[in-house]
């Protein structure tokens, strides 16, 4: 019998309806995935059916919770199975961390909220759940804040919180989405060690099927608010019935980075291109914490490297490896230590007092695109000023010209014309991006320096994103420094790749290369975690090969 | 933290000392003699000059400041010297007291009427923005932000008026003599009556924060309430009235604390009008009256202990923010 069932579910904001008739039942022990884009309605059922969403929002359907029907309980009764018998772990464990509170008060929280606990023992409870997610020396940093955490360890406090009074049900909606790949692959590990020592049920939100491919029993496909597919998981993977589950099993990597990479397609660049740009022996640190005693904190060591003319580089690396640290180099955002950086053998950055004063000439030759397109944007200006400014700042055209030439740029980066007129905030993150990589190419620079550029967005729009940047670079002739922690993602895009452990290049080399034969075992362990790697090994099941 | 507080100190201190320069020459610009104001209605020119002289009104101005500065005007049996204190800020042109004694003998009033008005309108103000929040758009929302346009407009000398005619005068044409209408008792001598005749002024100054307070708790609760992590206290089941009081309020309230300091660095420097009303002998007719008598000396060290306030409220705000939020240090 499902310990949740959720049956015909409508959500609606006022006039509009988001989710049309969701229908979904999970069983102690199992894992159900819900897959779908960013906007198809899985997070907002979820929430809709346990309460969580504002009173705004209109909510019909049925939802059985332990065979009570759930939907239309006082928000009080609610409320006394949510964190009881209802865990929830959520994507950005920043965000929705408390800033103000220490992590074992929060932990904490989750069982006074529901059980009188003395003292003692809730202290006793609290460390425990610290130790059982594993953070190392619970004792230590029981009193510590959100904010003093890494990405990973936050999760893992979410993760405790929510398994503190051990729930018989535990939605997590995309809880590995923002984190590194090798950290995803240790979260993903604890909730499955979680779900085997408590015979939980489990509902796994997220956009890329290839991270649930490793966990799911079930998946169901969502698109616009509707089921598109549902079947047991072997069946999704193996025999997928409609064109969109396909479609997102495309975009997916389930481990197959090797066989893009080599296509010999996507290798264009000639050995014989000249260098653009040069990176020669640069070291940069920064001022370590306070507490230390004014330690010194090396963040890059050595790094040389250089990107040709129209070539695409990979800069891969963990959250911390000083990877954006060398593209704000790169960029004339900061000056190295150590060593320096020319472009067409023009040295431009060196070591010196005070941020970087590059020329105007050298930053239109140099432009940046950031990972966060809703933060990179201005949101109080329209996409038409916001692409006019780049022109106003670095030629000399006038109005009219200026016009055309935005009109121009909204074209090559595919956008409807429309969108001029619009604010940021009223466009999807794919299209925040395509603005973003359209002011970077506005002044037609012969170097862009992307960071993260797509790590914001659905799987299906990163594939949408990365052919457009493909196309620019041959039809604009430019190169680009892609700096991500999505080996994937560099797979498909990148002519060469480098791979940066701590701050020193540890690998690099061609991409098919270095992901078909990796040399350095960090590169190894970066491409042991890509989600998807099961299904790889496993022969395909009788049973599914019968049915397809 | 060290390094910090070091900067701190170092930038309350020129902060003081700039004010003290600027209210030393608006001074001088201001007066052209104050041994005129000082002299008797029809004292002879040499009465002036006498005085003038004796008050050192004729020396450069580089040297008024240095005296002020450092030894005040010649008095007999006056210690003299910075290290003397009190005289560093001179002494009154007036009443021949030295102008720290006279300030701070003004202190107590003052910092009783704010420290409490401070304590009642923050309390209001957060009770009533947290309501108002949490009823958002309901006709108690719209009563509440109505009282608190009502509290923004009203000047004080029209609420204070009022308050001392409805809940003295009125009151007492019954025969109830609960708040007396002036006066003051010190903290020390009687608690009770310190409170029962602080309680109008408080009321006053009260009602006129009241109106920026509570709508600044109310829009910073609304868009705290926005935020992830409130979702996440409700996902574990917190009850409501913590998620509102506990999760929000305490994210919440730190541009609250930021203009509160401010506030009560303003109502330090001197609640004039409140001050006036309710007979009360505090820094801020201390201030006004000096003033008017061209007592320079007084006025500047007004000035001066003005600026006082303002840096040390800075200071506990900066510590208070610090204190809750222990993480941002790093």
């Amino acid at each position: 019998m499902p310990i949740f069932s959720v049956a015909d579910l409508r959500v609606a904001f006022g006039a509009v309806d988001v989710v049309h008739g969701v229908s979904f039942a999970v069983e102690p022990g199992r894992t159900l995935a819900i897959v779908g884009e960013s906007g198809s309605g899985k997070s907002v059922s979820l929430l809709g059916a346990t309460g969580l969403l504002p009173p705004q929002a209109s909510v019909r359907g049925s939802v059985l919770h332990k065979g009570d029907e759930i939907l239309g309980l006082s928000a009080g009764d609610l409320r006394r199975r949510r964190g009881a018998d209802i865990g929830f772990i959520f994507q950005d464990p920043l965000s929705n961390l408390h800033p103000l509170k220490t992590i074992g008060q929060q932990i904490a929280e989750a069982i006074t909220a529901h059980r009188k606990v003395g003292r003692g023992e809730l202290r006793e409870r609290v460390l425990d759940l610290l130790a059982d997610v594993g953070i190392p020396d619970p004792l230590a940093r029981v009193n510590d804040y959100p904010r003093q955490f890494s990405g990973g360890m936050r999760q893992r406090v979410m993760i405790a919180a929510a398994i503190a009074l051990n729930p018989g049900l535990i939605i997590a909606d995309e809880p590995t989405t923002a984190l590194d790949v090798t950290v995803q692959a240790s979260i993903l590990d604890l909730l499955k060690r979680i779900q085997q020592d408590h015979g939980t049920a489990m509902i796994f939100v997220s956009h890329d099927l290839a991270v649930v491919s490793d966990i799911a029993d079930d998946v169901l496909v969502m698109r616009a608010g509707h089921v598109v597919e549902q079947a047991p998981a072997e069946l999704i993977y193996r025999a997928p019935r409609q064109a969109y589950t396909r479609e997102l099993l495309g975009a997916a990597r389930l481990g197959g980075l090797v066989a893009r990479a080599a296509r010999p397609s996507l290798l264009p660049a000639l050995p014989s291109m000249p260098d653009l740009l040069s990176v020669s022996a640069i070291a940069r640190s920064f001022a370590g914490r306070s507490a230390a005693g004014g330690l010194i904190r090396p963040v890059l060591q050595n790094i040389s490297f250089t990107v040709r003319e129209n070539e695409i580089v990979g800069l891969v690396g963990e959250s911390g490896s000083g990877k954006s640290t060398i593209g704000r180099l790169i960029a004339g955002l900061d000056r190295p230590d150590e060593g320096s950086i020319s472009l067409r053998e023009r040295i431009y950055s060196r070591p010196g007092r005070g941020g970087v004063a590059i020329d105007r000439q050298l930053r239109s030759d140099i432009q940046v695109i950031f990972q966060d397109p809703y933060a990179s944007l201005n949101p109080r200006r329209r996409i038409r000023s916001i692409l006019a400014e780049p022109f106003i700042i670095g030629t000399k055209l006038d109005a009219a010209a200026i016009r055309r030439r935005v009109e121009d740029l909204v074209r090559d980066v595919e956008l409807p014309e429309d969108v001029l007129d619009r604010f940021p905030a009223q466009l999807s993150g794919g299209q925040r991006q395509r603005v973003a990589i359209a002011r970077a190419i506005a002044l037609e620079p012969s170097l862009i320096v992307a960071d993260e550029p797509v790590s914001a967005l659905d799987i299906t729009t990163q594939a949408k994103i990365i052919k457009l940047l493909r196309t620019i670079r041959r039809q604009r002739g430019l190169s680009l420094l892609f700096i991500s922690h999505d080996l994937g993602v560099v797979s498909e895009l990148c002519d060469r790749v480098i791979v940066l452990e701590k701050g020193v290049i540890v690998e690099a080399g061609e991409t098919a290369r270095v992901f078909g034969a990796p040399r350095h075992p960090y590169t190894i362990k970066l491409i042991d975690a890509i989600p998807g790697k099961a299904l790889q090994r496993n022969p395909v099941p009788e049973r599914i090969a019968a049915h397809a | 933290m060290i390094r910090h507080t070091g900067g701190l100190i170092f930038r309350a201190l020129s902060t003081l000392l700039i004010v003290l320069v600027i209210a030393f020459f608006i001074t001088r610009i201001a007066y052209r003699n104050p041994a005129v104001m000082l002299a008797p209605r029809n004292a002879s020119q040499q009465a002036i000059d006498a005085i003038a002289h004796a008050l050192r009104l004729n020396e450069p101005w580089y040297l008024q400041l240095w005296y002020y500065l450092y030894r005040g005007p010649d008095i007999q049996g006056a210690p003299m010297g910075i290290a003397h204190w009190p005289p560093a800020l001179g002494y009154s042109f007036r009443k021949q007291t030295p102008v720290t004694d006279l300030i701070l003998s003004k202190v107590p009033v003052t910092l009783s009427l704010a420290l409490g008005a401070v304590v009642i309108w923050m309390t209001l103000s957060i009770l009533l923005g947290v309501i108002a929040a949490r009823r958002q758009g309901s006709w108690l929302d719209r009563l509440i932000s109505g009282f608190a346009y009502v509290s923004l407009s009203v000047p004080t000398f029209l609420s204070g008026i009022l308050i001392s005619y409805f809940l003295f005068f009125q009151l007492s044409n019954y025969g109830i003599f609960w708040f007396p209408s002036s006066g003051y008792v010190p903290l020390t001598e009687n608690p009770f009556e310190w409170a029962r005749h602080l309680a109008l002024p408080w009321l006053t100054l009260a009602l006129a924060e009241i109106g920026i307070f509570q709508q600044l708790v109310r829009a910073s609760m609304l868009e705290i309430l926005g935020e992830d992590y409130i979702r996440t206290a409700r996902a574990k089941g917190v009850p409501e009235w913590r998620v509102y009081y506990d999760h929000a309020l305490k994210a919440a309230l730190n541009p609250v604390i930021t203009l509160g300091g401010l506030e009560l660095a303003v109502i330090m420097g001197g609640a004039i009008v409140t001050e006036t009303i309710f007979g009360l002998d505090g820094v801020g007719r201390l201030a006004i009256n000096s003033a008017l008598e061209g007592d320079f000396p007084v006025v500047i060290g007004t000035t001066i202990f003005a600026a006082v306030s303002f840096v040390l409220c800075t200071f506990a705000v900066d510590i208070i923010t610090r204190w809750r939020d222990p993480a941002s240090q790093s």
